[in-house]
């Protein structure tokens, strides 16, 4: 299936397959600093990321339910501080739930 | 695995997608649970498009769309137990996409939350047909229950309740649960998790009957790697006779 993300402000379409994980298709299209080698299954925080503001964890999630939502990784609410991570609800590269 | 993602936009087309037989089709809340690995091929349908996420004061019970998330529940309920019990069973991130549909689907016995709302007798409202059906009577035979049906709406009544844990840390799912609720017309309802592939109702009677002795009949076989049945039913015994003198403390 085909899918459009909107990661970081920044439009990325691809054909996925309908299991893969939010966290999977981020790590393939570059976004490194959502790690990977967190638990997999939703406890760590590792691979946290905001889905319209919110944190969540992208290895619960499948990439194909982010679609219409707004994404943002640690890349680009590291760029600028004063608008990003202060005014959330405190994403930092491993957080623990 | 998941082999194809369906995204309806109405609840009948939802239904549709739930009644097909080829593929196994499941439905998806927040999807912390199914974007697991699966042994067979399924469909999920991802019912984030159907409004059903709204949470309303009904006056004598609250009626909570069935993909309200936890963390919206948080929000509702905040400053009471209920709120206290959401965090517990849930930390932010899980809290921001888990539903209350999916956790009443998925939760194990050693779900607190699951636990406190089998105790608040909640009910839950079927598609098709508007079909209620209390947690209670539907949770012992969760894995029969058949396809192409759905949740869209959980019933929570307005009652009195409380509720207490055993675990090894604070933030440890517990071993012991229990949860305590009174009506205003005497009825007491008990039921005790921490164990087991749901949580168990121990006692729908009324004030004045035994909880301490119930709960620990409950408990009578709750022995696991995590703890052994003698100290569950112990434990469980003076949680339930702890909560239960709170409710005759509030009479006084």
């Amino acid at each position: 299936m085909k899918i459009t993300l909107e990661v970081n402000h920044k439009k990325i379409s691809k054909e996925i397959d309908p299991g893969m994980t939010l966290l999977a298709f981020l790590r393939a299209e570059g976004f490194f600093g959502t790690k990977f080698g967190g638990c997999q299954k939703g406890e760590c925080g590792a691979c946290t990321v905001l889905l319209d503001g919110k944190p969540v964890n992208s290895c619960s999630l499948l990439a194909a339910q982010a679609e219409g939502h707004l994404l943002q990784t640690i890349e680009s609410i590291g760029e600028n501080p004063d608008q990003g991570w202060k005014k959330t609800a405190g994403l930092s590269l491993i957080q623990t739930p | 695995m998941i082999i194809e993602y369906q995204r309806p936009k109405s609840l009948q087309e939802a239904l549709a997608l739930l009644a097909r037989q080829e593929p196994p089709s499941v439905p998806m809340g927040g999807g912390s649970i199914l974007s697991k690995s699966w042994q067979e091929d399924v469909a999920v349908i991802d019912l984030q498009h159907l409004a059903l996420n709204t949470i309303t004061d009904a006056g004598e019970k609250f009626e909570i769309g069935a993909t309200a998330t936890l963390a919206q529940l948080d929000h509702f309920f905040a400053d009471t137990q209920l709120s206290e019990v959401i965090r517990y069973q849930a930390g932010k991130n899980l809290r921001n996409v888990g539903t209350l549909a999916g956790l009443v689907a998925s939760a194990n016995g050693r779900s607190p939350l699951l636990t406190l709302l089998l105790g608040l007798d909640a009910s839950l409202i079927w598609q098709p047909g508007d079909m209620e059906i209390s947690l209670g009577n539907w949770l012992p035979q969760r894995n029969e229950w058949r396809q192409a049906r759905l949740i869209t709406q959980v019933n929570l009544p307005k009652v009195s309740y409380r509720f207490a844990a055993v675990a090894r840390t604070p933030k440890d799912v517990p071993v012991v649960a229990v949860a305590a609720a009174k009506w205003s017309n005497q009825r007491l309802r008990v039921a005790v998790g921490g164990f087991g592939a749901v949580p168990v109702l121990a006692l729908d009677g009324k004030m004045g009957d035994d909880a301490a002795k119930a709960v620990d009949q409950a408990f009578a076989y709750a022995e696991d790697e995590w703890a052994h049945a003698a100290y569950r039913c112990q434990a469980a015994a003076k949680l339930a006779a702890r909560l239960v003198a709170e409710f005759a403390g509030e009479e006084h």
